[in-house]
């Protein structure tokens, strides 16, 4: 493992997206105090990937009144 | 969309240093008009899904962050690098004028997708709004107040949120199964025509949900005003029911010979 130039670096993917999970999110609120970004992401107010998905099914499939 | 402005010819004598370029920096010969119109498109593009993604912040209703919008802006970036690195002269041999505007309508598809995951974000949680302020009424006390919600807002909402969460579901595909973005995608034209459409469509989605929250105070002001008739039409209710049910038993207790008339 070495660290690559700028240049060879260029045309290549970045990374997959990894999955937003429970234990991420668990993470960044631990890591809350260091972070100097987005207040959600800092008090941990992040929707992880299944939790998204049921919300957005249920409220789908809920009729409007 | 407007008219991209003029192409504007000039060279930057640092982007062409010789410590600066890396390994046979390629010809261009990619007409300056096409890199100003697919530059136009990305910056409509990308501000067409920041506003969404703005909204659809505001609107949600755990005040939580879905991060996909963010992460699809994250790889258009990512495009636009390489396609400028490309005309800065530093991209490299393999790449050429049509790899700039295939990375340009690569940025274009991730703005695209970008645009329709905060769409999708921002009509769940009107939806979810609009259901949260409507439960509270009859439907009889909706009827009196938007005459036009069971005919038309109804099924306008339904319409548009599945419209979307449809869109979504087939990029989602696209982006599953790591295959390129769908022709659709591909064409930036077309990805911006989309864009525009659906724009409206949520414009008019957020319209309606602001149309329902303003008439709250008056759906509580009916509510309390046939508060009485209510009531007398529940006890009524009750009473005639309660007669029903008192013959009936006797009628039962008469037949099975446990009472006499």
């Amino acid at each position: 493992m070495r660290l690559k130039g700028w240049q060879e670096v260029l045309l290549e993917d970045l990374p997959k997206d990894s999955p937003v999970t429970p234990e991420v999110v668990e993470m960044t609120l631990k890591q809350g105090k260091r972070f100097r970004g987005s207040m959600r992401v800092s008090t941990g107010r992040i929707w992880t990937d299944d939790d998204y998905e049921k919300r957005r099914r249920k409220i789908l499939a809920t009729p409007l009144p | 969309m407007s008219h991209p402005p003029e192409p504007i010819e000039q060279e930057d004598p640092d982007l062409k240093d010789p410590n600066l370029v890396p390994v046979g920096t390629p010809t261009l010969t990619v007409d300056g008009l096409q890199i100003q119109t697919r530059w136009a498109r990305l910056v409509e593009i990308h501000n067409q899904a920041k506003s969404i993604a703005l909204l659809a912040e505001e609107f949600d209703p755990d005040s939580k962050l879905f991060f996909q919008p963010a992460m699809e802006l994250r790889h258009a970036l990512e495009h636009v690098i390489r396609a400028q690195a490309v005309l800065a002269g530093m991209g490299g041999k393999d790449t050429d004028g049509d790899y700039v505007l295939h990375s340009f309508d690569k940025a274009i598809g991730h703005e695209y997708r970008a645009f329709f995951d905060a769409a999708d974000w921002l009509s769940v949680s009107i939806r979810q709004r609009i259901t949260k302020t409507l439960a509270r009424f009859s439907n009889r006390c909706v009827d009196a107040v938007l005459p036009d919600y069971y005919k038309q807002l109804r099924p306008e909402i339904d319409q548009i949120c599945r419209k979307i969460a449809e869109i979504r579901g087939a990029k989602d595909i696209a982006r599953n199964t790591n295959s390129d973005i769908d022709d659709k995608i591909g064409k930036s034209a077309e990805a911006i025509e989309e864009v525009d459409k659906y724009r409206d469509v949520i414009a008019r989605l957020t319209a309606i949900a602001e149309r329902i929250q303003d008439s709250t105070p008056a759906l509580l002001d009916w509510r309390r005003k046939n508060l009485c008739s209510a009531l007398l039409k529940w006890v009524l209710g009750a009473l005639i029911g309660g007669i029903i049910s008192a013959i009936f038993t006797a009628w039962v207790l008469i037949y099975l010979g446990l009472a006499k008339p």
